[in-house]
């Protein structure tokens, strides 16, 4: 997908929609060509078609008396209409018509063939663009566009588009052409007539267009409406239980029922508004055929055209009233897709997480952290952060909850941008590193970290290039975690986020995936709080002595967990570092530390 | 065959589903839809009468020779054609405010079956068992409301339209050209069938192909749920590429079905106008030995509008070709849909009932035996009482069922024998909404909804809390640093909230909800013991004077409690007070040793 790299989506912001969407039907455009041809021939030959009848009649009522018509000289290469034996001229005429039908017919299909792979295989590009887009997009992002929304568009929005390019697009395209040729062959047989239709026929594009726009405009509001009836149908949804242990159905009933209800009017507006254009245009198609039959019995009054002509004239504008409605509908479904367009555009013009291109090998695990402050939402989180952990060395943090711990965790990823101050790991400020090759640097285990829909062994081996059964196996033991009671042991799929293992399970699967990354600085971030005391204590041992190499900060409010380590970040609510240093040290100056020995000590007394 | 059999039971689920779906707009928006149908026929009837007007112009045109001089109008009165024009004129302005009452009729019924399966499905999950909603993601609960539905929006609307309009002109058309030709006519009503059967192919490949679409569709926009909501985690593990690696290859597995499916779908429309022209040249033969015969009835008029017909005549067979496919389309919304409505509720509330509304807090389990499954029973035999007021500790291993106790008592599970009773009342005899005002719960990972941190407080409350109100409760509670923090905004997915402080919110939340019985269950997990200290000070006031159960792993919450039951494989192994217990040295001795190493 390199060819639609970031270069590409930043230099198109401000252009058209359809500009900025053309380019995904890149090395397509000879099979778009080769598809309008055989739609051309499918429209030349429906034009025929009316004619066959024309003609036949012209030489019942008539018998030798010819008529003349440039498009139906292809037919008179064919049949002989001054023979006088009558039924070999009707058996040329619906040998004709067979042939005729089934080669329009196969060229429908040759036509379909091209154009519905055209359009699935733009689509598969658009949307692995835009959810790769997604992927790589700065932090930032997901505040503007919620993952909810992000779901509902790359699903929904994508559905009302690949309708409007699989059907309508070309409908209204073959549609439009099919117009101007029936407008053609009646120029054949009565320019007069064909004039009139012309202007009839300009009259209903011009009011189709304003409908066009109208449509837009309603659809936008009411795909509004209707992602604030899902927000709120997934805020209790997801939260069912919170919503039945405190007994607030009938609210939530009464939340989502308003919602319901906008956008249900939102709803009827879009009927109203087609409520007007459909009549309207009916009204016009029907005005048109008076007209010419009005117009054609004059031209039959003065000798200009004959019964056949009459007739035939009749069917070609009656032909066009289809077309003209369902051209009403395919406008209305592409006024539908431009605003989809617009919303997914919006996603790829979201910021990406900026990466410096040049890979980088650290030569160590070192930390340090000089003056680090960081601001989420203009409130400060972190203030004034010194420390320095040298390579192979444990640190653990504490601190009363929301004093930045878990923060300061993930600025070491580059997750979010550094408000003042730097973080260097292995002598490198991480500004200047990539940020791919910062993340195979650390593991970070995350306190409520999710498990993908895959087998247990897919997913140990996620982050990893060991897919080895036995380094699995090791870090399965390390984390504590036994298979025994899987029936399909590895091959076991967890289902959606891990739902069918425990709590505990899960934050062990967690812990055997972060070691299999293989990183050389770990960080665990309360990865055991779902685990029995007994298991805890196990696991963390293994952890914290079984990997003298690797550099280590544990986020826990477990003071066994101090044994283990030899450095200790104490953090104040405030998000200021109220000690770092030993852990003997801290027991003598942190007044935080001590105040937690004090609480435990009471606690087992 | 085997195809066949499929085909077959399709249809009887088509013939359950389909009448269903048109019964619930019936039900619903009656007048609109008879207002929509009765417009349809009429405009059918009318569009399908204008070749007649056509013939019989002709007709007049060809036996009136024009004379000379004569002007057009005088023509057009001799020829008597005036009349015919004058109808055609009538009949459009007809027609023309005949569809606006279509679409109108339409757009309502359309819009209304949508509200009404919206509100019913949204009313059924806040209805529907715990254990449901356990077994079913939520991401899959909630696309039957938002895009289950508006799959319904062609079937519904553009369905009835297609499917009435094509009904009653293949009716008229018909039996208009029994009118003008029987023998011709013949030709066509036997054609009809053929043309079925002979698509019946396309059909059965349509809908294998339209099944693995559907099934590669949903596969698609699972992976790309599962890697949107792990952005943050494929991030922190540098796996974007697998990610979209996933996504990719789930994509262009379905863009290839699709395709086929698109293109299959297409193929309807070709085969019948192919079939048909061979139907038309048949036609145009026998027509034309007809017109030659002696002594025949054939006019040149009669004869063009017969030809009308027969070519107008295809499009109500493929607008009903279409109106099945749509049905194919929107069958397994059906399914999902309806699936979700009829599901079998198995807690269910009662409606009649005269017992107190507040409760003293008296519980008691009587022989109770429970299991998640039939077959594996975790409780046997389960006997115990807890009076009002006193405060139980539940401690033991994960997976023992100390959860269990809280999962029964709020009714989310129930026992497959015996009973539990609140106050002496079987809790399966109180109204839910009753018992659930009575019983206060936190949970581990508990939830705040978007807000301020005011709104989310009360959010549960029975009445309204002025601000001074909820300060002085504050006040009272010690929780004091929260006053200023009132007006703080919370999102819904709690962007920029610790798990402790999330925990601390909902603590605080408890007291607002004023129940008599409540359950904690690891409710200060995520909160560091100095914290924890204050925070218990809070929650020695929220328990005052009422019944709790608390279910934890920290010494410090589970020592000030009245009794506590070690819980382990479903049964109470060791009960009474801290000291009591450690002096038998059991169970909860050694767990207390454990958790001093």
């Amino acid at each position: 997908m390199s060819e639609f790299s970031d270069s590409y989506s930043a230099s198109h912001i401000n252009q058209g929609l359809v500009l900025r969407f053309l380019p995904y039907f890149k090395g397509y455009w000879s099979r778009l060509a080769l598809a309008m041809f055989f739609l051309a021939l499918v429209i030349y030959l429906r034009s025929v078609e009316p004619l066959v009848f024309q003609y036949f009649v012209d030489y019942l009522a008539h018998f030798n008396k010819t008529t003349e018509h440039y498009i139906g000289n292809l037919m008179r290469k064919f049949i002989d209409l001054t023979s006088t034996d009558v039924m070999k001229i009707a058996f040329h005429f619906g040998i004709f018509y067979v042939v005729a039908t089934l080669v329009r017919v196969s060229s429908a299909a040759i036509y379909r063939y091209l154009i519905y792979e055209v359009i699935e295989m733009v689509l598969y590009r658009f949307r692995v663009h835009v959810f790769s887009h997604f992927q790589w997009a700065d932090m930032s992002s997901y505040i503007q566009i919620t993952k909810g929304e992000m779901i509902q568009r790359l699903s929904g929005d994508f559905e009302t588009l690949r309708q409007a390019l699989s059907n309508h697009i070309m409908e209204s395209l073959s549609n439009s052409l099919l117009l101007f040729i029936v407008i053609f062959s009646i120029y054949g047989n009565y320019p007069f007539l064909a004039w009139i239709s012309l202007a009839w026929v300009v009259l209903l594009f011009a009011i189709s267009f304003v409908f066009f726009i109208y449509e837009a405009k309603v659809w936008e509001y009411h795909e509004i409406q209707s992602d604030k009836l899902v927000q709120i149908v997934q805020e209790y949804i997801q939260n069912i239980k919170t919503v039945f242990i405190f007994n607030y159905i009938s609210q939530a009933f009464e939340k989502f029922n308003h919602q319901n209800q906008a956008k249900y009017s939102a709803g009827l507006s879009q009927n109203k508004l087609h409520s007007i254009y459909w009549p309207l245009t009916d009204f016009l198609i029907l005005t048109m055929q008076l007209s010419a039959v009005i117009i054609s019995v004059y031209g039959y009054f003065h000798g200009a055209i004959s019964l056949g002509q009459l007739l035939a004239n009749y069917s070609l504008v009656a032909m066009v009233s289809w077309p003209i409605r369902s051209l009403g509908r395919s406008l209305s479904q592409l006024g539908m897709a431009k605003i989809a367009l617009k919303r997914l555009f919006e996603i790829l013009d979201l910021p990406k997480e900026d990466m410096n291109s040049e890979g980088f090998a650290f030569e160590n695990g070192a930390i340090e952290v000089r003056d680090l402050s960081f601001q989420y939402n203009k409130t400060k989180v972190l203030e004034k952060l010194n420390f320095h952990l040298p390579q192979g060395k444990r640190m653990a943090i504490i601190g009363r909850f929301s004093s930045g711990k878990t923060t300061l965790t993930k600025l070491m990823l580059g997750l979010y941008p550094i408000s003042e101050g730097e973080i260097r790991i292995g002598n490198h400020a991480i500004s200047q590193i990539n940020k791919i090759s910062l993340r195979a640097h650390i593991a970070l285990m995350m306190q409520q970290s999710v498990l993908f829909h895959m087998s247990i062994r897919d997913n140990l081996s996620y982050a990893s290039k060991e897919t080895q059964i036995e380094s699995m196996q090791q870090a399965l033991e390390m984390a504590r975690l036994d298979l025994s009671p899987f029936e399909q042991q590895w091959d076991t799929i967890v289902g959606e986020r891990g739902v069918t293992l425990s709590g505990g399970q899960r934050q062990r699967m967690n812990i055997a995936r972060g070691l299999l990354q293989n990183s050389s600085i770990l960080i665990l971030d309360d990865v055991s709080s779902a685990l029995d005391s007994h298991t805890e204590q196990e696991v963390m041992e293994n952890l914290l002595t079984q990997f003298p190499n690797k550099t280590m900060l544990v986020i826990s409010n477990r003071l066994t967990t101090l044994d283990y380590v030899d450095y200790v970040l104490v953090l104040t609510q405030n998000g200021t570092q109220e000690f770092f240093g030993s852990v003997s040290d801290a027991k003598e100056h942190s007044t935080y530390l001590q105040n937690l020995i004090q609480v435990y000590d009471n606690s087992i007394q | 065959m085997i195809r066949m059999e499929e085909e077959k039971q399709q249809f009887a689920q088509y013939s359950k589903l389909i009448p269903r779906i048109y019964g619930v707009a019936w039900r619903n928006c009656r007048k609109w839809m008879i207002v929509m149908i009765l417009s349809i026929l009429v405009v059918g009837i009318i569009e399908a009468s204008f070749p007649i007007l056509v013939s019989k112009t002709m007709d007049l045109l060809k036996s009136t020779n024009i004379e000379p001089q004569e002007s057009l109008l005088t023509y057009l009165y001799r020829a008597q054609v005036m009349r015919y024009l004058l109808l055609f004129i009538g009949l459009s302005i007809a027609m023309s405010i005949l569809v606006y009452f279509m679409i109108i009729g339409a757009g309502r019924v359309v819009e209304k079956v949508l509200l009404v399966l919206r509100r019913d499905l949204f009313q059924k999950l806040l209805h529907s068992d715990v254990a449901y909603h356990d077994q079913n993601s939520s991401g899959w609960l909630i696309a039957r409301i938002t895009s289950d539905t508006d799959r319904l929006i062609e079937l519904v609307s553009w369905g009835m339209i297609q499917f009435s309009w094509s009904a009653i002109v293949l009716v008229f058309c018909l039996s208009n050209m029994l009118v003008i030709s029987w023998k011709m006519s013949l030709l066509f009503i036997l054609f009809i069938p053929l043309l079925f059967l002979s698509t019946q192919f396309i059909r059965l490949k349509v809908l294998s192909y339209s099944r693995i679409t559907r099934r590669l569709n949903s596969q698609m926009i699972g992976t790309l749920n599962e890697h949107i909501h792990g952005v943050e985690l494929n991030k922190v593990l540098s796996t974007q590429d697998k990610a979209i690696g996933f996504y990719e290859a789930a994509a262009l597995e379905y863009a290839q079905v699709s395709k086929k499916n698109l293109w299959m779908n297409s193929l309807y429309y070709p085969t019948i106008v192919a079939l048909g022209s061979i139907n038309i040249s048949f036609l145009i033969y026998f027509s034309a030995q007809g017109y030659i015969a002696p002594g025949s009835l054939f006019t040149v008029g009669l004869l063009s509008s017969f030809y009308l017909y027969a070519k107008f005549i295809y499009e109500p067979i493929v607008e009903i070709s279409n109106y099945f496919s749509s049905i194919y389309n929107s069958i397994s919304a059906l399914e999902r849909i309806f699936g979700l409505l009829d599901h079998p509720i198995q807690v269910k509330s009662v409606s009649e009932y005269s017992g107190p509304i507040q409760f003293q807090g008296k519980i008691d389990f009587h022989q109770v035996n429970f299991g998640y499954s039939t077959t594996n029973l975790l409780y046997r035999d389960l006997s115990q009482t807890i009076l009002p007021n006193r405060k139980i500790a539940l401690v033991g291993p994960t997976g023992g069922g100390k959860s269990t106790i809280a999962q029964m008592l709020n009714r989310n599970y129930e026992p497959q024998s015996g009973k539990i009773t609140l106050d002496d009342i079987d809790i399966q005899a109180i109204p839910l909404d009753i018992l659930r005002r009575n019983i206060g719960n936190v949970l581990q990972f508990s939830q705040l909804f978007e807000g301020t941190l005011a709104e989310n407080l009360v959010m549960f409350s029975s009445r309204e809390y002025s601000r001074s109100e909820l300060v002085a409760s504050l006040e009272y509670l010690g929780a004091q640093d929260l006053i200023s923090r009132l007006d703080e905004q919370i999102s819904s997915d709690m962007k920029g909230l610790s798990q402790g402080e999330i925990q601390y919110f909902a603590i605080v939340r408890l007291y607002f909800y004023q129940a008599s019985i409540l359950i904690l269950d690891e409710a200060t997990s995520s909160i560091d013991p100095i914290s924890e200290i204050k925070i218990q000070e809070i929650l020695q006031k929220i328990l005052q004077d009422k019944t709790a159960i608390i279910i934890a792993h920290r010494l410090s919450t589970i020592r000030q409690c009245d009794e506590i039951w070690y819980i382990e494989n479903g049964a109470i192994q060791e009960k009474g007070d801290h000291q009591s217990l450690l002096k038998k040295q059991g169970k909860y001795f050694d767990l207390i040793q454990a958790s001093k190493r």
